[in-house]
């Protein structure tokens, strides 16, 4: 093969730049750079593991073309911040905004450690722990600053 | 003094309007009338009895959304802890009730005499927002036993 051909078979480097927004956090940029065309699963990989996330979710953020127009090689991933109080602790982390509120929930049951049975008998209230209550099929959205949230256990009911 | 209009119109009402747990109400009368959203997309039809509201507790039942009577196939069904309130299936004599402190069929069906005194009902400020605060977590909490739809 002449040197000619093998430069004609070299694939183009495409560098993509992701800029990541988080509340209370500079801004940080993910560049990964891929041979021929973009692997949309591996760029988010790479962006989860930044974020302590897990790549199918980021991969649906990267897959919106606001995020990442398909025509571009940059974009700029908008992170909502949450707080969230278990009893006497609380965490910070950075989601998604397409997430939903059940999202948060699990991920503060992890960070908690609660037991899963238990984790399955709290509700996400807003704000404090009598604040309202926020249903968990709903997606967290994009908020001032960072949501504070309470993972909460019902007082019992009586019955019969 | 407490007023079901207003209650109705609270913001804590439409917060769960909002949050899509219910959605507004429609009134007949003493009777308001109240779409129920659970977890696995299925919705139920609460028919809460306000007659003295505030002095007596709710009564509430569920009916068929086309012909607004309440319907026991209309009832959301769960297992054995989810039935110690929903009773919509017990001796065949018996009317369905919900068996909880806050509920007039409680207290009247139920035979929990001892549960009139205390007023659970008033405990606190909006009546009928607790009443389907309750119904919420009776779908949505998995402990309360309600049966998710697959």
């Amino acid at each position: 093969m002449s040197e000619h051909h093998h430069h004609e078979l070299k694939l183009e480097t495409i560098e993509v730049r992701i800029h990541l927004e988080r509340h209370g956090l500079p801004t940080e940029e993910v560049v990964v750079a891929f041979e021929g065309s973009i692997n949309h699963l591996l760029l988010a990989q790479n962006i989860a593991e930044v974020l302590q996330l897990e790549a199918e979710e980021i991969l649906a953020e990267i897959s919106n073309p606001e995020v990442l127009h398909p025509e571009h090689h940059y974009g700029n991933l908008k992170l909502a911040c949450v707080e969230v109080h278990f009893e006497t602790e609380s965490a910070k982390h950075h989601f998604p905004p397409s997430a939903t509120w059940e999202r948060v929930h699990q991920w503060g049951c992890k960070r908690f450690k609660v037991a899963s049975d238990a984790c399955a008998n709290l509700e996400v209230h807003s704000g404090d722990p009598k604040g309202p209550v926020l249903n968990e099929a709903k997606p967290i959205g994009h908020h001032h600053g960072c949501a504070v949230v309470w993972l909460v256990k019902p007082g019992p009911e009586n019955n019969g | 003094m407490a007023d079901l209009a207003n209650d109705l119109a609270s913001p804590e009402y439409l917060h769960g309007v909002e949050q899509g747990f219910w959605d507004l109400p429609e009134r007949d009368g003493n009777f308001v009338y109240v779409n129920l959203h659970a977890p696995d997309q299925r919705s139920f039809l609460a028919r809460l009895d306000c007659s003295s509201y505030w002095e007596k507790p709710i009564v509430c039942l569920f009916a068929n959304p086309r012909t607004r009577q309440v319907d026991l196939s209309c009832w959301p069904n769960g297992n054995d802890v989810f039935l110690r309130w929903i009773k919509f299936k017990p001796h065949p004599q018996v009317p369905p009730f919900i068996c909880w402190d806050q509920d007039g069929g409680g207290i009247e069906i139920g035979g929990h005499k001892e549960w009139l005194p205390q007023k659970r009902w008033q405990s606190e400020p909006n009546q009928i927002v607790t009443y389907l605060n309750f119904l919420r977590r009776m779908l949505h909490i998995t402990s309360n036993g309600y049966s998710r739809q697959k």
